[in-house]
């Protein structure tokens, strides 16, 4: 069943000094507890995808249909920024109880819920802490539990690790895919990194360069527990890479030398 | 980039103590200079127009005592400090609400810019005589219908509403300003955050805009209390004046008494500077808070 179905969407930014087509069209779906990553070069518009699809921004033309939510009405949507959107004034407790406080649950229940994610998330001993008082990759972390607190629906993520060096960045990505296979929350990610998205999703969309449209869809099947060292991951790996060049580098030169 | 809790908070003490004891003897260093210097040009006996740090503490050092049959020193400076108390308070009361409107909403902001900035470069002591036109001599004792109560020299007959006019003038400016700078320099990225996850107009505000503009908030307060103390000094000077810190000033160098003068001056250095300091530790958290984050 699908989740998410997007059709025909393009965005366009109006500045004073002109228009920017920064998005598509684009056209694609996701089913229900799926995990799709989405890989672009910088600047293909793939944030933009993914704000658009929060509701940040306002498309110019086509429509994304969602599923309703687990309760039958809207559903419960889960953002995690790049970096840096966790309130600095508030405690590690209160930046996971703010989304509980948003939905209007009573004092009790919110802090039963921020106990329970913050164990699931390993950082029940940093419940009182400030944001600036942890490393970049506990942030991250605990913007992940802020986002998975309410049980979204849907889960979006924009390159939530790539300001992590490598081996935090791969203990994010080894937590999130266990947190994912434990719920039955959809997820779309969008990265730049190939071996994060082979390691992490089930489909992948690869978009091309400005104004991104989809050159590509592919589906990973690799088995559970994923190891980045094992024959078919890499296998894998390499075969996406080739694809990758082949269509978005080359695409890049073509157009390079118009 | 992994900083235990514990590194961080202790960073965070140290910058508090700016240094320790080291740091304050630094401190203290050119003072000490000024003194010896002071004490030396006006020691030995000799009779100098120029009084002595002797003389000028010694009246310091009895700050309760009447001088001049104006008062004490103490009785002077509580004058200034309620007037200033009064005038800051209804300033802050009008200036912060003032100052969050115009900083969330285009409208008000357009409505206000104009006069706020026509008013602000305007001396609150340019307006005394006409403070003084409007308000006559009432004071908070007439406004509250106290006549019958207060005893002739009570706190209440030296709070006259001119005086707190030019004093809330003085302070709602900065006060306003900040507040709105505050409010306009909250992170998109914040906003964007407290949207998607959920939260309305009303949590927004209060959770997201406010903590993140209360450092320049709090920034406005010490600018806004810094102008009042300055205005209230030099308006207690004029004639018209009978009663404060900056009308013991005066009225001690009609006298030629300047023992009482420069003590008189030091209370206003040393009130002043309490009001800023207070402040700022009040503010520090805040702005910790917000200049940490990355």
């Amino acid at each position: 069943m699908e989740a998410l179905s997007v059709t025909g969407l393009s965005v366009t930014y109006r500045e004073q000094d002109g228009e920017l087509h920064a998005l598509g069209p684009v056209s694609f779906q996701v089913d229900r507890g799926d995990f799709l990553c989405v890989l672009g070069p910088t600047g293909c518009g793939k944030t933009t995808l993914l704000r658009t699809l929060a509701g940040l921004e306002v498309p110019d033309s086509g429509t994304v249909t969602m599923m309703t939510g687990r309760g039958g009405g809207v559903p419960v949507v889960g953002y995690v920024f790049q970096q840096g959107a966790l309130f600095p004034w508030m405690t590690v407790r209160s930046n996971l109880e703010f989304p509980l406080r948003a939905a209007g649950m009573d004092r009790d229940r919110r802090h039963g819920e921020v106990a329970r994610m913050l164990d699931m998330v390993g950082l029940s001993s940093f419940a009182g802490s400030y944001p600036h008082q942890l490393s970049g990759g506990m942030q991250q972390r605990v913007a992940l539990a802020r986002a998975l607190v309410m049980g979204p629906d849907l889960l979006l993520l924009d390159e939530p690790f790539s300001s992590l060096d490598t081996r935090t960045s791969q203990e994010l990505q080894n937590s999130l895919r266990e947190l994912w296979k434990e719920s039955s929350t959809t997820v779309i990610f969008v990265t730049h990194n190939i071996e994060e998205a082979v390691y992490l999703a089930e489909k992948v969309i690869v978009l091309g360069h400005r104004p991104g449209t989809v050159v590509r869809r592919e589906t990973i099947h690799l088995p559970d527990p994923r190891s980045r060292l094992s024959g078919p991951f890499t296998d894998c790996l390499v075969s996406l890479r080739r694809t990758f060049e082949s269509l978005v580098l080359g695409e890049h030169q073509s157009s390079t030398k118009s | 980039m992994k900083r235990t809790a514990a590194a961080t908070k202790g960073s965070l003490l140290s910058r508090g103590l700016s240094g320790g004891f080291a740091g304050v003897l630094q401190g203290l260093l050119l003072p000490a200079l000024l003194l010896l210097v002071w004490t030396l040009s006006t020691g030995g006996g000799r009779e100098t127009l120029f009084p002595s740090p002797g003389r000028v503490f010694s009246v310091l050092a009895h700050p309760a005592t009447d001088l001049l049959s104006q008062g004490s020193i103490a009785w002077s400076a509580f004058v200034s400090v309620s007037r200033v108390m009064v005038g800051f308070s209804i300033a802050v009361l009008a200036g912060i609400p003032l100052g969050l409107l115009m900083g969330a909403y285009g409208c008000f902001r357009r409505f206000l810019s104009l006069i706020v900035e026509m008013a602000r470069p305007l001396s609150a002591i340019a307006l005394l005589p006409l403070s003084i036109m409007v308000f006559r001599a009432r004071t908070l004792t007439q406004v509250l219908g106290l006549e019958e109560l207060v005893y002739r020299r009570h706190i209440l007959n030296e709070l006259q509403l001119g005086m707190v006019f030019i004093l809330f003038w003085g302070g709602v400016f900065p006060i306003i300003l900040g507040t709105m700078q505050g409010v306009r320099s909250v992170r998109k990225l914040h906003l964007e955050a407290a949207r998607i996850l959920g939260a309305g107009k009303l949590l927004t505000f209060t959770r997201v805009v406010v903590p993140s503009a209360l450092p320049d908030i709090f920034h406005g307060l010490r600018m806004g209390i810094g102008r009042c103390w300055m205005v209230i000094v030099a308006a207690e000077m004029l004639p018209g004046a009978n009663s404060g810190i900056g009308y013991m000033i005066r009225y001690s160098y009609q006298l030629s008494r300047y023992d009482v003068m420069l003590a008189s001056i030091m209370v206003v250095a040393l009130i002043g500077a309490l009001f800023s300091r207070g402040l700022e530790a009040l503010g520090e958290g805040s702005l910790v808070l917000r200049s940490r984050e990355r």
